[in-house]
């Protein structure tokens, strides 16, 4: 059930960030274009960084899914299992605090920007745009506690999450070049 | 005494692991709930999503992919050989070939580990089969790799503008001599130490094999073109520039070389919007921490304690490099750019060090701090394609360390080095 639902937020996080990513790299494509042809589009600044915006916390929500965020592991790892796992835990609860407080706070915000809107496109009020907040503030709450047993679990094996980001670069490069190779057999 | 607290808070949170990114964010809720109470925290929430929207910023998801494209399109590998039949011929020119591809290719994506990855797996497993120890090899790439943060198009960079507001056009080219002078230097090393283990010369110089792979790699060419030539000689910004790279890795991977596929094409997309996410994540929570280290007027009061002291900008200059170093082995790259920069930015203006020529410094400092452990993910990575150990590589990396600290030295008293060509630009 929980594999479940968490397969199913992914994909749809997965889903929002590559729509956002077009659009952003389309967006920037067509206004260069346009901009040589001397009709640069008056809502390509402020639509970019509204896209840009959105892509910040919808990719950062994905790495909370993948537990991809920086951080420094290296003191945890080392110490006793128990304690890094209760180190661990603490830890995992003040993030889950900090997400819960910006999504309260981001919610309320919402009343005071519905008052204002994009310059360039006026139908655009800004708690539209800043609802993406809360919401990834909301989705990345339900991702740490999603991916939470597997956390605690890698602190109780003593996996390093840098080592392991490190081990998936290199595997995935191996890969890319086997593949190559097949392909020109 | 702000600071103080700010810096207790910050170094017990990262120590427990809580991601960086959301330890900033905290001390700057803990912060602005001590002194303001809590109906700040609505201007947390706020500054949370107007840190997102710098214009300048737009380069780095695109930069990003367009990196991640090419590490999967076969144009890495196309220059790699390119490369290699220009100077594989020289003693040590494999170790060369590395440095120059290493020095186009890498931190070109948000993600030093995968470009590392990327180019260190086709080389690494070249050198050690022509003779080249593990740990000579993993020095190699992983120095070479770590300098190219001063070659344009550079992640660190494009936020360091964002942050100090300073045209990021400028840094990229205040970046090429001392990126071109290390590479320089990289390869004499590289050259001396080849003659001293008697290494191999690669293949014999051949022109038809030069024509043969250049002309393979002649749509891969192109990729520098664009992005160098196009942002350098004021055709497109830097923006639009990471625009076009991205149209270019894509038409040359789905058409042209057609190494790219759909699944290929998601996979690489879905690892930018990671890669994105975190480092812009790390810039939004960093906002609402300036916010409240700003309104307690810290970065000010931190400016005028030093000036107190000294105002001479090389001894404020040696501090900062201090600093910087420290902090490099402990944070990775973006982390301590988008921490230290806000802060010790009035400083920098006020003993009045040029806040390009700063930019150069601080980038450089990062790219030292990726060679020294605990925190040195670029190292780590090269490390472990070449089955090296972290200590026993980092002896053998001490020349090649030697020279990114001696560019740092050159880069931080002759400001000329850095700025001379910028006075160019118009």
């Amino acid at each position: 059930m929980l594999t479940l639902i968490e397969k199913t937020l992914l994909r749809v996080v997965e889903t929002i960030g590559l729509a956002l990513l077009l659009a952003l790299t389309f967006a920037v494509i067509y206004s260069t274009t346009m901009r040589y042809f001397g009709a640069s589009p008056s809502w390509y600044d402020e639509l970019a960084s509204v896209l840009l915006a959105w892509l910040t916390y919808f990719g950062a929500t994905y790495a909370v899914f993948m537990r991809a965020h920086m951080g420094f592991g290296g003191l945890v790892t080392a110490l006793p299992r128990g304690v890094a796992v209760a180190l661990t835990l603490v830890s995992e609860v003040l993030v889950l605090t900090f997400f819960a407080l910006i999504a309260w706070f981001g919610y309320h915000v919402l009343a005071v920007a519905a008052y204002d809107s994009l310059l360039s496109l006026p139908w655009l009020t800004l708690d539209i745009v800043q609802a993406v907040i809360p919401l990834t503030a909301v989705l990345m709450i339900i991702g740490t506690l999603l991916t939470l047993p597997r956390a605690l679990r890698d602190a109780a094996a003593g996996i390093d999450a840098d080592h392991a980001e490190i081990a998936h670069a290199i595997a995935e490069a191996e890969a890319e070049i086997r593949q190559d190779k097949d392909k020109s057999k | 005494m702000i600071l103080l607290l700010t810096t207790l808070a910050l170094i017990t949170l990262i120590m427990i692991n809580v991601p960086i990114a959301v330890a900033i964010g905290m001390v700057a809720v803990g912060g602005f709930l001590m002194t303001s109470g809590t109906s700040s925290l609505y201007d947390v929430a706020i500054a949370l999503y107007t840190g997102a929207t710098s214009f300048p910023l737009i380069a780095i998801p695109l930069f990003i992919l367009a990196g991640n494209l090419m590490n999967t399109s076969g144009i890495s590998v196309r220059l790699i050989n390119f490369v290699t039949s220009l100077i594989g011929f020289v003693r040590g020119g494999l170790g060369m070939v590395n440095i120059g591809v290493s020095m186009v290719f890498a931190e070109i994506s948000g993600s030093a580990v995968a470009d590392v990855a990327a180019t260190g797996t086709v080389l690494i497993p070249e050198m050690k089969k022509r003779g080249y120890s593990r740990t000579m090899a993993a020095a190699i790439t992983s120095s070479s790799a770590s300098l190219a943060i001063i070659i344009p198009p550079s992640i660190p960079m494009i936020l360091y503008g964002a942050i100090a507001e300073v045209s990021v056009l400028k840094l990229f080219v205040a970046g090429i001599i001392p990126g071109v002078l290390g590479g320089f230097l990289l390869m004499v090393v590289t050259y001396a130490l080849a003659v001293r283990y008697d290494l191999p010369r690669d293949e014999r110089f051949d022109l038809c094999n030069v024509w043969r792979s250049f002309r393979e790699a002649f749509w891969a060419l192109t990729m520098p073109v664009i992005i160098l030539g196009g942002i350098f000689s004021g055709v497109v910004t830097a923006t639009e520039g990471a625009g076009l790279a991205v149209l270019a890795a894509l038409v040359i991977g789905l058409f042209i070389y057609r190494d790219l596929d759909v699944r290929r094409l998601r996979r690489v997309m879905l690892d930018g919007i990671s890669q994105t996410g975190v480092v812009m994540f790390l810039v939004a929570t960093s906002a609402a921490l300036g916010l409240f280290l700003t309104q307690a007027q810290v970065p000010q009061q931190l400016a005028a304690q030093i000036t107190e002291f000294t105002t001479n900008p090389l001894v404020v200059l040696a501090l900062l490099n201090l600093l910087l170093f420290v902090l490099g082995m402990f944070l990775h790259g973006a982390a301590a750019i988008i921490l230290v920069v806000p802060i010790v930015l009035p400083l920098v203006r006020e003993v009045g060090i040029d806040p390009i020529h700063f930019g150069i410094i601080v980038t450089l400092n990062l790219a030292i701090g990726q060679q020294t452990p605990p925190v040195a993910s670029v190292l780590i990575t090269a490390c472990s394609i070449a089955k090296a150990g972290i200590w026993e590589t980092t002896r053998t990396n001490l020349p090649f360390i030697g020279v990114l600290a001696f560019i740092l030295l050159l880069v931080t008293y002759v400001p000329w080095v850095s700025l001379g060509l910028t006075e160019y630009l118009q």
